[in-house]
């Protein structure tokens, strides 16, 4: 059993959920209100790592951060060390390829917040924000918790993007995922059944747990 | 009441993606507690009107002002968010916020105020639309007057200035929905706050209002005093729109059993009243000119209760049916065949009995 990948995996899926959390919600709020037509554009570069094979996503995201680009230059020069094959450039990834996973269910739940609260909120002299604050946020607790969990989720189990960005470096950037690869290309089965089972397991359990959370909220606001 | 009348200006023009342009022009000094009555059938543009006063809709073309402050000029540039308005708006549905108790709805628009500020306006506003036993409620347990209540009293929490009403006991069943307006209506002229108020139906035109602006297609088509705009509607489409019925100022003088006394200035008319108004309160009569049957002389045995001696006016062909006005100390049309206005001998100036069933004649409160 590969403690340390794990351990890194559960890490850099829930590195990534927070930063998901930051900046998703106001992208699904964006999304949401803003009246401007150009938002599906928005929309779809968002989706985009919904179809786009995590290799290619990966190999962009490698030349963006790489010491070539204007980003990674940047980087290396303030941190002394580039993006690629470090945590941070793991994290950047992760980031990129689970965001819809965060931003879609945010901004379906925000969607759904019937628009005359806002109005009466807002006739009531409570700002854009305020209103969004304690109106629409406290009523969207099943899509943000959807979000979440999905991020983390999905996170736990990537691959491609992570090799291409990651490479293999024990400790650093090799995740629970990569460790099955490499048990299988060595032929040791057994260690890859284990790994496999204990990601399963998780997996499981926490969509089993999230979808409860999410009947009983649901019950609680239709009673 | 004290206190000088506001003057609520408007004249915008919106345009929907449908085509449907919604441009009102209006003007009117509002007192204290009066309430203005945009009124007209459904799809008019009514509700509109009252977004583009609340800055909810944004006309492409607009100046609208409220007691000389300016909320919206297109010209200039002005523009009044909802939140600078701070115009109490209620709509047909009470749209309390799900997650807050009944309290923290009505205590929602005050975050700004101290905590022992909010908790006794809360208080005052509570006791004020005699909810206080709710306070502690969630939205989803309360019943849909219950609920307009809350909404009612939530938007008057910050003290607006001014309350528009989209028809807010529209979705309310006949009980509930004549309390809560004689409620709305005395609390408002008790706190001073003026109002403008959306709603197709005629019976709370009269209830709830002292102005009334019909709209018609977008466009404001007449304005006035209610009693006025009812007994002089400025044109055919504007009388349509307001029904067929006469609406008299009247005074209920005697019940008994469920039957009324009416006055309507020197005449007396018998009513079946099934509001049961009280004796001394002020009414308005409604008479569909259907109802009114014209006879020659006082029948001695007749189950029609009110006979009213009169003079015809004027008579005018409506298709196979001919309008004929009556002066019964009180202007009334009844409406009857050709061949019953030959067989009688109709003349203008003649002396005839109107005769009018006590079901026939609708009262509606003031």
């Amino acid at each position: 059993m590969d403690w340390d990948a794990l351990w890194l995996s559960v890490r850099l899926a829930a590195a990534t959920t927070l930063v998901l959390i930051a900046i998703g919600v106001p992208i699904a709020y964006w999304i949401v209100y803003s009246p401007r037509r150009w938002k599906v554009i928005v929309e779809a570069i968002v989706a985009l790592p919904l179809v786009l094979p995590p290799t290619v996503l990966g190999f962009y995201v490698l030349v963006a951060i790489g010491p070539f680009s204007p980003l990674g230059g940047l980087y290396a020069r303030i941190a002394g060390h580039g993006l690629p094959f470090t945590f941070e450039g793991l994290l950047v990834a992760s980031v990129l390829y689970s965001l819809p996973f965060a931003v879609q269910p945010f901004s379906a739940e925000f969607a759904a917040v019937d628009r005359q609260l806002l109005e009466a909120s807002w006739s009531l002299g409570v700002s854009r924000i305020g209103t969004f604050r304690r109106v629409v946020l406290p009523l969207s607790t099943r899509g943000l918790i959807t979000g979440i969990v999905l991020s983390f989720a999905h996170t736990l189990g990537e691959f491609g993007v992570v090799l291409m960005v990651g490479g293999n470096l024990p400790g650093v950037t090799r995740t629970v995922s990569i460790s099955i690869y490499d048990a299988v290309q060595s032929l040791d089965y057994g260690a890859a059944s284990r790994t496999s089972l204990l990601l399963l397991a998780i997996s499981f359990v926490i969509l089993t747990v999230t979808y409860s959370l999410h009947r009983r909220v649901w019950i609680g606001a239709e009673r | 009441m004290t206190g000088l009348p506001a003057t609520l200006r408007i004249e915008a023009e919106q345009q929907f993606s449908s085509g449907f342009v919604v441009a009102p022009k209006l003007e009117a000094a509002l007192d204290p507690g009066a309430v203005l009555v945009l009124f007209g059938p459904s799809g008019g543009g009514k509700t509109t009107i009252l977004r583009q006063i609340a800055g909810l809709d944004r006309p492409q073309r607009a100046t609208i002002s409220w007691a000389g402050e300016t909320w919206c000029d297109s010209a200039a540039g002005i523009w009044r968010t909802p939140q600078e308005r701070l115009a109490g708006i209620v709509f047909q549905q009470p749209a309390l916020f799900p997650h807050f108790t009944v309290r923290e709805n009505i205590e929602y628009g005050l975050a700004t105020r101290p905590r022992q500020d909010r908790r006794c306006r809360g208080d005052e506003l509570l006791d004020l639309l005699g909810i206080a036993d709710l306070a502690g409620r969630l939205p989803h347990a309360l019943s849909g007057g219950q609920a307009q209540r809350v909404a009612l009293a939530r938007a008057l929490a910050p003290e607006p200035k001014l309350m528009l009403l989209d028809e807010p006991f529209a979705s309310l069943d006949a009980p509930g929905r004549n309390r809560l307006r004689r409620d709305t209506r005395a609390l408002l002229g008790r706190i001073g706050t003026p109002a403008v108020l959306v709603t197709h139906d005629r019976a709370e035109a009269l209830a709830v209002g002292d102005m009334m602006a019909v709209v018609i297609g977008g466009r404001i088509r007449q304005i006035g005093a209610v009693t006025d705009v009812f007994s002089r509607p400025a044109d055919a489409e504007v009388a349509a729109s307001l029904g067929v019925e006469a609406v008299l100022p009247a005074r209920i003088v005697d019940s008994v059993d469920g039957l009324a006394s009416v006055a309507i200035g020197s005449a007396l008319l018998h009513v079946a009243d099934r509001d049961g108004g009280a004796v001394g309160s002020d009414v308005y009569a409604c008479i569909r000119a259907e109802d009114v049957t014209i006879e020659l002389e006082s029948p001695s045995h007749a189950s029609t209760r009110n006979h009213l001696a009169g003079r015809v006016v004027s008579i005018t062909p409506e298709g196979a049916v001919d309008r004929v006005s009556l002066d019964c100390g009180f202007a009334i049309d009844a409406l009857i065949t050709r061949r019953a206005r030959e067989e009688l001998r109709l003349v203008p100036g003649m002396a005839v009995t109107a005769a009018i069933k006590a079901t026939s004649v609708h009262l509606v409160a003031r």
